[in-house]
């Protein structure tokens, strides 16, 4: 585990906003985020990505946190939010998080501290490493035991037994020729 | 034993009669048969043109008369094996007479009903890919499979019992049939002359397909019954429908053997050998049938309409209340209840009581599958309209054009072939000579002696 | 057997004289049984060519990183009035017959108005469910309807032989026959046919909705999706686990779970990639009881020759 220290870009961004905004959300400028992932993240595993929430070192509690990353699908290109969740009483926040598409990305996570009206945001690079492919598609009957094999023993016994019995066709045309040449010689 | 040959003398003759005269009256049914045949290819041909367009099938009931016909016909190829091979397996001797008959219907009904299969295809040009492409998970390709085997098996139980009888022919009718006819027997007798080794071949032949059939002609309609069992429908997605579809494959086998045999017999006066025992014996299985078909209606009912959930509710009111209504009640009181009363009261207890109910029976088996086939479909499975289908002509033309192809074939075929198994009911004759046991006495034994002094 | 059966014939025709002559009938019989067990062969072919034959036209549609795309569609019933404020046909629809030449009757995507169970109606958009158990791909006897590695449902009707226990088997009525010649504009006939897009379309074969795999590879959406005036279809990769409805971007599988997604007939165990959010297009100010929707409409003005409209 590598934790990353973020100087929060939130702080940044919530002064530039302080100075536009009213008063009262200078509060924001004291909530200071802690991103902590897992070094190398694999697709289709679940990492956990940590967010600490602290205020003059004293946890932020119960503060919604919504994590975004950047992603381009059939045209559209966008923020997805991939999850959110709540800082506990330690200000510490846990998210499940199952990376699905292998490159190094930015999540970004966005909160609103208490007191403010205006979100905060903070981030974190992540690398997803791994391509294995998670859903298959298959289709088809699968019960155990029975295959096609099984089918073509059955028919193919079926086939053999009829055809020995077709067999004795013949043994009943060479014993018909048999009696013939005994009984009367054969026509030319 | 001056009786018993000139018994033996006198069915030859009966059997060889078919063969040589042949009155007007069977040219003008050949006629008419040829006249629905040709029209029903003509409706083929327009379908064939249009496309199944010209047919009442659309996308929500996508099978109508064609598939309804094609159960029908396969389960009336029960006919044969039941007669035949079952009762062979059991050594009922009152059979001999009949088994031949019932062994035209297999074959026939075999390919006229396999045909339905092919007519209804939208793309028969393509009937090729099935096995080319065939994929052992489908029913179709399981059908394809079971009713080919089926096929040989039952064009084999044919073609075997009949080789004596097929000799017997190649020696009596030189001078009195085509040239063609004579070099057919002469071929197909494989050169029977009846000796030892010979008798032994084709009893151990006739011994092993009479048991082997039985399982495959049981597969064949529980394989043709999973075309709809394998399906997620409410109505066709039960259990019980490979051994209901097998019984009422008997069941409808029956009757049309029974019906059959009143048609032949009244025509080439085979009256000596099939007897009114023989009817009424035929009844019985009739009767049974028709109480196996009853128990297993009650039985796949109750367990649905008990919990009558989903579509089930729709499936009962359409089939007891609704549309169909009048299609299931003549099934289930005239096709399975007044049978069994017809064969059971003694007054109705012949000839012609048994075959009334062999009507009954056919009709309402063609009307079963018909309401199997298209209730099923009916029932709707996303939120719309219950889809109707109304047969076109188009449809009913095919129909009896394949009805009519079965009569035909049958027809041709008694023209050519020994309709009653001579040299097996000889053998029975005999063998009740020797040990007449009065149990185990056939119809024919008892009036052999009376024709014969 | 029947090789050996003609064989045998060549070797004796020559001397066929009486016993001979014979024996080269009775090897012919036997090379006429020989053929009889041909309809076995499938199951021996179809093993060595792979139960579950797979073919679609392009390679598969591949993320970024080389994985397989996984194509899913996500209705947010919430946001579909069946084009109700719009006062025209459904525009999904409309937009799915256009640009696939979809022949008259068929509405390979359909809205269906299903009744609530507290009363009112909802619609309900439904296309082809692409189920990843397929009871027709199961049932089809020679693999025309396929699975494709991408997770959809194809069709190919060149080797479709119309036997429709696709259409028995499909419990979501998603399948449609060309019962005649199909009733579609004559331009349709100028594509290279593929299973993908399936046109030009072929008499006596089945069709549906294809999920537009050749557009989704090519980074475009399903014209249904297109064309949804309130961007209620996502549609999406689950291997990425990604999805759009045109406008915003979204995470599937937070899509699906943050809003009960449901599959239609879930308990038939056919799971479907077709998901469904509920509602009655409450989101766009539809109350459940305003009924009714605007008939589709085939924009065609000319056919292709010979073709027949005919009734669903």
């Amino acid at each position: 585990m590598k934790t990353i220290p973020i100087i929060a870009v939130a702080a940044i961004l919530a002064i530039a906003i302080a100075g536009l905004g009213p008063a009262g959300t200078a509060n924001a400028a004291h909530v200071v985020a802690t991103v902590t992932t897992p070094g190398v993240l694999e697709v289709g595993q679940p990492s956990q990505i940590q967010v600490t929430l602290l205020s003059a070192n004293r946890p932020v509690a119960d503060t919604v946190v919504t994590v975004y990353t950047d992603a381009s699908f059939g045209g559209v290109t966008g923020e997805v939010e991939i999850g959110t969740m709540t800082t506990n009483g330690d200000g510490i926040a846990l998210f499940e998080y199952e990376p699905r598409h292998d490159s190094a990305h930015e999540l970004r996570m966005e909160y609103i501290a208490p007191g403010d009206t205006e979100p905060s945001i903070t981030g974190a690079a992540i690398s997803v490493a791994g391509a294995s492919q998670l859903h298959q598609s298959t289709s088809g009957i699968q019960v155990p035991g029975l295959n096609v094999w099984f089918i073509i023993a059955i028919i193919g016994s079926v086939w053999t037994l009829l055809f020995s019995v077709g067999w004795r066709v013949f043994a009943i045309a060479r014993a018909g020729a048999d009696a013939k040449t005994l009984i009367a010689p054969e026509r030319a | 034993m001056e009786a018993v040959a000139d018994w033996r003398e006198r069915l030859e003759q009966t059997v060889l009669a078919p063969v040589i005269d042949t009155s007007r009256w069977y040219y003008l049914w050949v006629a008419f048969l040829l006249a629905v045949l040709g029209w029903g290819l003509y409706a083929y041909s327009v379908q064939l043109r249009d496309g199944l367009i010209v047919t009442g099938m659309r996308d929500r009931i996508s099978w109508g008369l064609y598939i309804t016909t094609f159960v029908f016909f396969i389960g009336i190829s029960h006919a044969g094996t039941l007669i035949s091979a079952i009762l062979r397996v059991s050594q009922a001797g009152w059979r001999t007479p009949v088994t031949r008959m019932a062994e035209f219907i297999t074959a026939v009904s075999l390919a006229v009903g396999a045909m339905f299969v092919i007519i209804d295809l939208g793309r028969p040009d393509r009937l090729l890919n099935v096995i080319i492409y065939g994929r052992w998970q489908s029913p179709i390709v399981w059908d394809v499979v079971a009713i080919t085997t089926y096929l040989t098996a039952s064009l084999m139980y044919l073609f075997l019992p009949m080789i004596p009888d097929l000799a017997l022919f190649r020696d009596r009718l030189p001078g009195k049939v085509p040239r063609w006819k004579l070099w057919i027997y002469r071929i197909l007798s494989v050169g029977w002359v009846g000796s030892n080794a010979q008798r032994r071949s084709l009893a151990s032949a006739i011994g092993l397909l009479m048991i082997l059939i039985i399982p495959i002609a049981v597969s064949v309609h529980t394989v043709v019954s999973w075309i709809f069992a394998m399906t997620l429908r409410e109505p066709w997605n039960s259990t019980i429908f490979g051994a209901f579809f097998v019984a009422g494959a008997i069941f409808s086998g029956i009757a049309v053997l029974i019906l059959l045999m009143a048609v032949l017999r009244k025509i080439y006066h085979l009256e000596e050998y099939i007897t009114e025992k023989h009817f009424v014996y035929l009844g019985y299985l009739l009767a049974a049938m028709a109480a196996i078909m009853i128990y297993a209606n009650l039985s796949e009912f109750i367990t649905v309409g008990y919990k009558l959930e989903g579509e089930g509710e729709f499936h009962f009111r359409q089939l007891f209340l609704g549309q169909f209504a009048g299609f299931y009640w003549y099934y289930f009181v005239g096709g399975l209840v007044l049978p069994i009363v017809l064969v059971l009261l003694p007054w109705t207890r012949n000839i012609r009581g048994v075959v009334v109910a062999s009507i009954l029976v056919a009709v309402a088996m063609w009307v079963e599958r018909f309401f199997i086939v298209v209730a099923g479909l009916r029932v709707p499975l996303m939120p719309y309209e219950p889809a109707s289908y109304t047969p076109t002509w188009v449809e009913w033309s095919v129909m009896s054009g394949g009805f009519a192809l079965f009569a035909l074939l049958i027809t041709l075929f008694v023209k050519v072939f020994p309709i009653i198994s001579v040299w097996e009911v000889v053998e029975d004759h005999e063998n009740a000579e020797i040990s007449p046991g009065p149990e185990r006495l056939a119809p024919e034994e008892a009036a052999a002696p009376a024709g014969g002094g | 057997m029947s090789e050996i059966g003609q064989e045998s014939t060549e070797e004796r025709h020559p001397d066929a004289s009486g016993l001979n002559r014979r024996q080269f009938l009775k090897y012919l019989g036997f090379g006429a049984m020989g053929v009889a067990p041909l309809p076995i062969l499938p199951s021996i072919l179809s093993k060595t060519v792979g139960q579950d034959v797979v073919r679609s036209d392009g390679a598969p549609a591949e993320a970024p990183n080389g994985r397989v795309r996984q194509w899913t569609m996500v209705i947010d019933l919430r946001y579909c009035d069946g084009c109700q404020s719009q006062g025209t046909p459904p525009q999904c629809t409309r937009a799915c017959i256009e640009g696939r030449f979809v022949p008259e009757p068929q509405e390979w995507i359909q809205i269906y108005e299903g009744e609530l169970p507290g009363g009112g109606t909802q619609f309900m958009p439904t296309p082809c469910m692409h189920c990843q158990n397929a009871p027709c791909v199961n049932v089809c006897p020679v693999a025309a309807t396929f699975h494709t590695p991408e997770g959809t449902v194809l069709i190919d009707q060149d080797r479709c032989i119309g036997c429709r226990i696709c259409m028995a088997a499909c419990p979501y009525d998603r399948r449609f026959f060309n019962w005649g010649t199909p009733p579609v504009p004559p331009e349709s006939r100028l594509a290279d046919y593929s299973p993908e897009h399936q046109s030009p379309m072929r008499k006596g074969t089945v069709v549906k909705c294809d999920f537009c795999p050749e557009m989704a590879r090519a980074g475009t959406l399903p014209f249904c999706v297109q064309a949804c005036p309130n961007n209620a279809i996502y549609y999406g990769d689950l291997e990425e686990d990604i999805a759009t409805n045109g406008d915003a971007i979204v995470s599937a599988s937070q899509l699906l779970s943050q809003n009960q997604a449901y599959r239609l007939k879930e308990d038939l165990k056919t799971k479907p990639r077709v998901y469904y959010i509920a509602g009655h297009g409450e989101a766009v100010g539809r109350d459940a009881f305003t009924e009714g929707r605007e008939p589709t409409e085939w924009p065609w003005i000319e056919r292709v020759k010979g073709a027949r409209e005919w009734k669903r």
